[in-house]
């Protein structure tokens, strides 16, 4: 093999390695996607377009804000099923959970979950969000 | 006379002896004016009302191009559809046939739009409370979920957040466009 033959197969190495790696390191594939859509697609199906819910099916979006006047309840929005296992990554998850918050209940978080905080929310999912729910101090509107 | 034509008139002369022209008559008018009321009746009326207030928003955007065939299973917006397509069965792509109900609860996904390359946010509502349609069986799942992540999947009756849990037919509503295509594609 040339010399030159070489270096170019050097090059290649390492340009599919920088690609590869950056890939990886987006870790949040689809993070672009406005808030309202990423509502719509994600969450409108069960909560409808204007988050009101059904009543016995899914809760109404509206009256979520009391849940985080306690560290447990703040804490159950990010483990409850349908955000926890919703299928964005945790920077997306985030963005969506406080825009929900702020534009559909109308109580913006403080301070704003991050994806740090989601991730580790949703690492350890709630088994039971009935009895979780239950367990909360904030009665179900 | 032959006894063939003998019998033949004994016999149309005992129908006459029976029946009587005017019955005949009164009866087919109980018919019309029966049939000219039966849209006074409840379910009529229900029936009416759907097909004047599809309860389905209207697609929000103006979608470019040929928009396709909403009978056929192939049409873009029945990318990741499973049952009756409602465009077949009294219905449209868009509203439920006269008659059903529509599910407030829904999946929704993204589908391709050939005529524009554009993804769309699709919602795939069922109509319910008439039994199986049964034309137009479409079952195409691009992007589709097992049962445990129930809210992109197919299988499920989505009646069951309807007043009546039995399926009719299905219909994909554009509820916008999506910047992106769905993350399980």
């Amino acid at each position: 093999m040339t010399r030159f033959l070489r270096l170019l197969l050097l090059e290649s190495i390492a340009l599919l390695a920088s690609a590869v790696f950056a890939t990886l390191a987006a870790g949040d594939a689809y993070a672009t996607r406005p808030e309202p859509e990423g509502f719509l697609l994600h969450c409108s199906g069960c909560h409808r377009a204007d988050g009101r819910g059904i009543p016995g099916i899914a809760p109404d979006l509206r009256k979520i804000g009391p849940l985080l006047q306690t560290a447990a309840g703040r804490a159950y929005l990010g483990r409850v099923p349908g955000v926890a296992q919703a299928p964005v990554g945790d920077e997306e998850l985030a963005r969506l959970l406080n825009w929900v918050l702020s534009e559909i209940a109308g109580t913006p978080p403080d301070p704003l979950y991050t994806a740090r905080e989601v991730k580790a929310l949703r690492a350890d999912p709630l088994r039971d969000p009935v009895a979780a729910r239950r367990a909360l101090p904030t009665p179900k509107p | 006379m032959t006894p063939f034509d003998s019998f033949i008139e004994k016999r149309a002369r005992e129908v006459a002896r029976r029946t009587d022209r005017r019955g005949f008559l009164g009866r087919l008018g109980l018919l019309l004016v029966g049939g000219s009321a039966l849209p006074l009746l409840p379910i009529s009326r229900a029936a009416a009302e759907s097909r004047a207030e599809p309860r389905v928003p209207a697609p929000s955007e103006n979608i470019e191009g040929s928009e396709g065939d909403p009978t056929s299973c192939k049409y873009w917006r029945h990318c990741a559809i499973d049952g009756s397509l409602c465009a077949c069965c009294g219905g449209s792509a868009t509203t439920c046939p006269p008659g059903t109900e529509i599910t407030p609860v829904t999946w929704i996904g993204t589908c391709r739009n050939p005529a524009d390359g554009k993804d769309y946010l699709i919602s795939y509502n069922d109509c319910c409370g008439r039994s199986l349609c049964g034309r137009c069986i479409c079952n195409r799942n691009e992007g589709e979920r097992p049962e445990y992540h129930w809210f992109r999947n197919n299988d499920i009756n989505w009646c069951a957040g309807a007043t009546s849990n039995i399926y009719n037919c299905s219909i994909a509503v554009v509820v916008g466009q999506a910047t992106e295509p769905q993350p399980e594609k």
